[in-house]
């Protein structure tokens, strides 16, 4: 049965890397007068890797003091006369602990997110990789969970963007060691990221909607939201190294959860600070 | 820059995460220690705390108390406060627990207990090994205080150097009045544990508490540490050891026992598992007795 549904992520995985692949050479085969390959693929490329150490506070679910570190490796982007192709991190750890640090309180790890916009239609698909992982605050273990987004830019300037995002994800867990459970989830997201010219601040601010059409009727008790913002400062911002320091917000309140007697409402904010190295 | 020069990055949160390991304080006393207390009775024979007087074997009160961090404060504590506080903990290293099938409680909601409380509770080779590291590792500095609130039996607080002070009033030898029992003491020493967690309160309705920062949103918290402990301590010490030798727990301690998983899920606790919640508010359990949670839980006396 497992073995089934890993098989499953896989294929689903291999469809959203192959649908990216499809999107991307449709869209330079399009053009009437032929680009040198290396031109087309890798124009322009950042690579980089960020440690983001800090300490956070939640109040709902789990009214809960934090130690939180975040490793992301291998994000970057690559431009293409046609696309935009990005990864925040090709590869991210993430932990939290608790204020002693006797105990993780959680610890995920994520693999082979990434997306690419076809700049002229202001259209695009993202694979939100595959994330693995246990998260004891929210009662959560032996968690897997994959999913993609079809995206539309709806404003995008050198500054800021402006996104729509239309999703699917796929969850499996299990609830206070419990039987495992599975979720589809559906989601509709606007996402607006903005950055001063130097790049000194930037920020992000994303709301969602999302529910589980499967788990049984639709009814507005089984319709999720979740929201997010968040303000970046580099504090040091050299060409391959800068040290910021963000504060970061977000809420959400996930029906799921009162099912099983968990607090649906989760709030959690945050202070932290990243060194960061890229090429 | 080469990607290899990112590697040492990742080494980060392993250095940072590794520098913190508990010490087994427990393996230290639980030979002098390991006793169970005469069943509970009620006992009008009340010492200057307003308590029946502690049960503690000279030998194992030696070894917790050099092993549990009392400071001066208690040369002005009543007499016997002190050892009402090292019995509680000699009742949490001593007693067996044990979770239900299923990890139900009061019988019913399967998979109830928090993910959280499983986990603290099978860090070690025995939930009572793993419980006991856990606090002892968790309280630096055991200070006797009777000016936190009126209604305060013990306080959690974390310090600046990230140590945790455990905090005890007067309240809390005399809590259970006339109960000789050491478990609902015990349970509230878990609870204040369960802050050095880092984990806190929310906000009561108005009419629990007068409304204030003293409830939790589901059973992961401090509230439903205390219920996990006492199912627990059901399951592993409320049945009959054999036709000869009966139960560690008296019925006295049954009906206390009990009482604490009801109020705690029907007061203080603001979201349960349905069936859970449903019994809760439906049986009055608060009010029942004994044989009512001998009868719930299946116990074999």
């Amino acid at each position: 049965m497992k073995h089934a549904t890993t098989q499953r992520i896989m294929n689903t995985s291999m469809y959203a890397a192959l649908a990216i692949l499809c999107l991307i050479t449709t869209g330079n085969l399009s053009k009437a007068d032929p680009i040198p390959l290396k031109d087309q693929i890798f124009p322009t490329y950042h690579i980089n890797g960020d440690v983001e150490g800090g300490f956070q506070v939640s109040y709902g679910y789990c009214p809960c003091l934090r130690w939180t570190v975040k490793v992301d490796l291998g994000g970057g982007d690559f431009e293409t006369r046609d696309f935009l192709i990005s990864t925040d991190a090709l590869f991210r750890y993430a932990q939290t602990e608790t204020p002693r640090m006797f105990n993780s309180a959680s610890h995920s790890f994520r693999i082979g997110a990434i997306e690419a916009l076809a700049k002229g239609a202001h259209v695009g698909l993202a694979f939100n990789g595959v994330t693995v992982g246990e998260d004891l605050d929210r009662g959560y273990s032996d968690i897997l969970a994959t999913g993609f987004e079809f995206l539309v830019s709806i404003v995008r300037t050198s500054n800021m963007s402006l996104m729509a995002r239309t999703g699917y994800e796929y969850e499996q867990l299990r609830v206070n060691a419990g039987p495992e459970e599975k979720r589809n989830i559906l989601s509709e997201t606007i996402a607006f990221k903005w950055k001063t010219k130097t790049n000194r601040f930037n920020g992000a601010i994303n709301a969602t909607v999302f529910t589980d059409p499967f788990a049984g009727p639709l009814a507005t008790d089984q319709i999720g939201y979740k929201g997010s913002a968040s303000v970046h400062a580099n504090i040091v911002n050299l060409k391959n190294f800068t040290f910021g320091t963000a504060l970061q917000t977000s809420y959400e309140h996930d029906p799921f959860r009162a099912m099983f007697g968990l607090g649906p409402d989760i709030a959690v904010a945050g202070i932290y600070f990243d060194v960061g190295l890229q090429k | 820059m080469k990607m290899n020069k990112l590697l040492p990055l990742a080494l980060l949160p392993v250095l940072l995460f590794s520098a913190c390991t508990t010490q087994d304080y427990y393996s230290q006393v639980i030979g002098d220690c390991n006793y169970l207390q005469a069943p509970g009775t009620y006992s009008i024979n009340l010492t200057a705390a307003g308590a029946p007087a502690a049960q503690l074997q000279p030998k194992c009160k030696a070894a917790l108390e050099a092993i549990l961090p009392y400071d001066a404060t208690w040369a002005t504590a009543p007499d016997g406060a002190k050892d009402k506080v090292t019995e509680a903990f000699q009742a949490i290293l001593a007693y067996n627990l044990k979770l239900p099938a299923q990890n139900t409680i009061l019988n019913v909601a399967p998979y109830s207990i928090p993910l959280w409380h499983l986990s603290l509770f099978q860090s070690e080779e025995t939930p009572q090994k793993s419980i006991f590291n856990h606090i002892i590792n968790l309280v630096q500095t055991i200070t006797y205080n009777d000016s936190v609130g009126p209604n305060f039996t013990a306080q959690y607080t974390p310090k600046a150097d990230l140590g945790g002070l455990l905090t005890i009033t007067k309240l809390f030898s005399s809590q259970d009045g006339y109960y000789t029992g050491s478990f609902t003491r015990a349970a509230t020493i878990i609870h204040e544990a369960r802050h050095g967690d880092g984990y806190f309160h929310s906000k009561c309705p108005p009419d629990v508490a007068d409304g204030i920062y003293e409830c939790d949103t589901d059973q992961a918290g401090p509230y439903g540490m205390e219920v996990t402990y006492y199912e627990m301590l059901l399951q592993a010490n409320g049945n009959r050891i054999s036709a000869a030798k009966p139960s560690p727990l008296s019925d006295v301690d049954v009906n206390y026992i009990g009482f604490g998983i009801c109020a705690n899920l029907f007061y203080m606790i603001r979201q349960a598992p349905a069936p859970l919640a449903t019994l809760v508010t439906t049986s009055n359990c608060v009010s029942q007795n004994a044989a009512w949670f001998i009868n719930q839980e299946g116990l074999n006396r």
